[in-house]
């Protein structure tokens, strides 16, 4: 349980170096789309998407912390999330979820690649090189899995 | 895979939440295994078996994993 308490002390610090590197790259992007903004470089709706990203990435990560300071407070909740973020059906449970979304992202993404073909070859190229990139990333952690095990 | 331990917490008059308290997972997973829909890892079943003072054939039907070699 210790341990626990401690990896949950240092995920807070992991947060918080997330939160500050979120507040960079918004008000970054904020004074980079001005700067562009000026040159009508940029759509408002990408800067919308960017904004709405980085203020969703920000607000989520605050939540997370009061979260996790609160359990860290109370000896039974911490308890309760220990055995919540250990407990071997979860794991089980999240694992299957893993699996199964691979093989249907990699389905959708087949599709996607055929029809959008007829449409916009860009998309086409932009779908197709993400299935190559989640194709290598599953053969990669294949074999190091099956180094590691 | 069926087990005995809907029949031993009733003996011992213990909830799912109390057992699953116990030896460290959620009430659901020790739903799941009484209803046969999840099967228990080696470690949650020793666990389970030690903490009713019984060997794991005694509380798991082992009989089951024969018949599958």
């Amino acid at each position: 349980m210790e341990a626990y308490k401690k990896s949950m002390q240092s995920l807070i610090k992991w947060i918080i170096l997330g939160l500050v590197v979120s507040l960079c790259l918004t008000v970054g992007l904020y004074i980079y789309s001005q700067q562009q903004m000026n040159k009508a470089h940029i759509s408002d709706f990408v800067h919308g998407i960017q904004t709405g990203i980085f203020t969703g990435l920000f607000l989520g990560l605050i939540l997370n912390v009061i979260k996790i300071r609160g359990i860290l407070k109370d000896e039974s909740s911490l308890k309760k999330a220990y055995i919540k973020s250990h407990d071997e059906r979860n794991q089980f449970i999240f694992y299957k979820i893993g699996t199964t979304s691979f093989y249907i992202e990699t389905f959708i993404l087949f599709l996607g690649i055929i029809i959008s073909g007829f449409f916009n070859p860009t998309v086409a190229i932009t779908l197709l090189a993400i299935l190559l990139i989640k194709l290598i990333l599953k053969k990669i952690l294949k074999l190091y899995f099956e180094k590691a095990y | 895979m069926k087990t005995n331990i809907k029949a031993l917490r009733t003996k011992h008059k213990l909830s799912q939440e109390e057992l699953a308290n116990a030896v460290g997972v959620t009430r659901q997973t020790i739903l799941s295994i009484e209803n046969e829909k999840y099967v228990a890892s080696l470690p949650l079943a020793y666990k389970i078996a030690k903490y009713f003072g019984l060997q794991i054939e005694e509380v798991f039907n082992l009989s089951e994993l024969e018949e599958d070699f």
